[in-house]
């Protein structure tokens, strides 16, 4: 991956695709854990592969640089999310219908959906992607302590709430 | 479910929807179009956000701001007398004040200051202050950062500046019994913030104090006392972020950011550590400017009520004692778990004349 970052830091257009495509689960998965719809998620990932190229000069340091992406990917679904909240949505105007989701993403947004919205994204970027604390804590700007403490409180609700089934 | 469970179906791959695939396509197409004509580089930018010869450490700057750095050689005797002297900040007794309903209303502890000897200042940080100050010009205000000390092993920072306006420096109050300068959201206000691993910046946690002999209304005369959680370089410098908080007034979103400059790194101060006296480990470190103290070992770890520390000669830098009703330090930060306090001094301290750290009953041998 290295290789591929230096190569588009470069220009190289095709080594910056396929850089993109190779983070494209985790740009999905995490910008699921934000938003509530696909279109929303795409809209964020579009804005961060576009902020991605044009900022990636700045990243000094290339092993980082997931953690660098995952905190653009971040800003760009809380703008959304505050777009969200001042539009009033037209009386009558359909819903864009929904693909239906097959069946892993069907089982991975549920799970989404069972998890306290305070804990989601800390859940997701651990087990599910493998970040360790002080890079969640550069994600999401928060102190490394804090980062363990809602780790923490997360595993405590979740087994409470799974014994209780 | 078990942890294992949890892990497993996080992280084992979706299908993502065709909308989402289309459109990472489109933006990898439309980044890949711009590939051809050079993506400018940073510098360039930089060079066309400015308006003058002098290069400009800016990452970016608004509309209306425009951002020009200049360099100066520094009043090194002021700097240091700004940030751990005493002239234009007095010793403070303690007030405690109650409004009509018998609620307190203002409560200021002892606070004393006290002069510092040049000689042994320079001695101590002379060859960790820079010998570069910096001049910023953002939009009608001017921004001059006079001297900055670093510490990397505390996590704490001192930086004497000044901010200038024709007319008045907007938005910043300042408390006259101890000189605190705070930002009243009808101006302009100051981030310093540190560098992460990742090359991301944010902001440290701090407190300004003017010095109210000399601060007028248009020139402020201001040390900043920082810190920040470990991990940070005094090589990588400081960024300084120059917000004018009336732009959020008609916007939902923070867009009062006007201007990011780059303060450049610097020696980091060093720093003594002291012993924990029941496990032999590392209880606190401190430098000329600050203490970081590991508090898990206490028993009241995020409430930490005394302090201090004893020198060889015998006397105490009673830097916190809440049952005296002293507070000697500049800024004091908990992280979040409770399990550390990182202090701002309020005098220059010799680290070689400690001996011990004591807190909360607790002695702790510093580390020869």
């Amino acid at each position: 991956m290295e290789d591929l970052i230096a190569r588009a830091k470069a220009g190289d257009g095709e080594a910056f695709a396929e850089l993109m495509e190779g983070q494209k689960q985790t740009l999905y998965k995490v910008a699921r854990s934000y938003l509530h719809s696909d279109a929303d998620a795409a809209d964020a990932i579009g804005d961060t592969v576009l902020a991605c190229w044009e900022k990636l000069p700045t990243l000094r340091q290339p092993r980082y640089f997931r953690t660098w992406l995952v905190r653009i990917l971040i800003r760009k679904c809380q703008d959304i999310l505050r777009q969200r909240q001042r539009l009033v949505p037209l009386e009558g105007a359909p819903e864009p219908a929904a693909a239906e989701p097959g069946h892993q993403r069907a089982e991975f947004l549920a799970l989404l959906d069972s998890l306290d919205e305070k804990y989601r994204t800390v859940l997701l970027l651990y087990y599910g992607e493998g970040f360790t604390t002080p890079e969640i804590a550069r994600i999401l700007n928060l102190n490394e302590e804090t980062v363990k403490t809602r780790l923490k409180r997360a595993r405590a609700s979740f087994r409470l709430a799974y014994e209780a089934e | 479910m078990t942890e294992q469970d949890l892990r497993e179906l996080l992280a084992r791959p979706v299908e993502v929807p065709p909308e989402v695939e289309a459109r990472l396509a489109a933006a990898c197409a439309q980044a890949g179009h711009s590939a051809g004509k050079k993506r400018p580089r940073r510098g360039l930018r930089t060079l066309v956000l400015a308006a003058c010869l002098a290069a400009a450490l800016c990452v970016g700057a608004a509309a209306g701001y425009t951002v020009v750095r200049e360099e100066k050689f520094p009043d090194l005797d002021a700097a240091v007398e700004a940030m751990f002297g005493n002239q234009g900040r007095d010793s403070v007794e303690a007030t405690v004040e109650y409004d009509e309903t018998g609620g307190m209303s203002l409560n200021l502890p002892n606070q004393e200051r006290v002069p510092v000897d040049a000689a042994q200042a320079e001695a101590l940080v002379g060859e960790y202050l820079p010998g570069t100050g910096y001049v910023w010009q953002v939009g009608d205000y001017t921004l001059t950062v006079e001297s900055y000390l670093l510490d990397e092993h505390t996590g704490t920072g001192r930086v004497y500046f000044t901010l200038e306006r024709p007319g008045g420096v907007e938005g910043l109050q300042i408390t006259p019994e101890d000189g605190e300068a705070w930002a009243d959201g009808s101006g302009i206000s100051l981030n310093f913030c540190a560098g992460g691993a990742d090359g991301t910046w944010t902001p440290m946690s701090g407190r300004f104090y003017a010095d109210q002999n000399r601060s007028t209304p248009e020139k402020l005369y201001l040390t900043a006392a920082l810190g920040a959680a470990s991990g940070w370089k005094a090589e990588d410098g400081l960024h300084i972020r120059f917000h004018d908080l009336r732009r959020n007034r008609d916007s939902e979103r923070d867009v009062s950011l006007v201007a990011e400059m780059e303060l450049p790194g610097a020696d980091s101060l060093p720093a003594v550590t002291a012993v924990n006296p029941k496990t032999g480990g590392t209880a606190a470190c401190f430098s000329a400017i600050g203490m970081l103290v590991d508090t898990s070992y206490l028993e009241d770890g995020d409430s930490v009520r005394y302090v201090a520390l004893e020198y060889a000669d015998g006397s105490t830098y009673v830097v916190q004692d809440d049952a005296g009703n002293v507070d000697n330090a500049e800024h004091g930060l908990y992280n979040m778990d409770g399990t550390q306090l990182r202090l701002c001094f309020n005098r220059l301290v010799d680290p070689a004349q400690v001996v011990s750290v004591a807190v909360d009953g607790a002695v702790c041998a510093a580390n020869r």
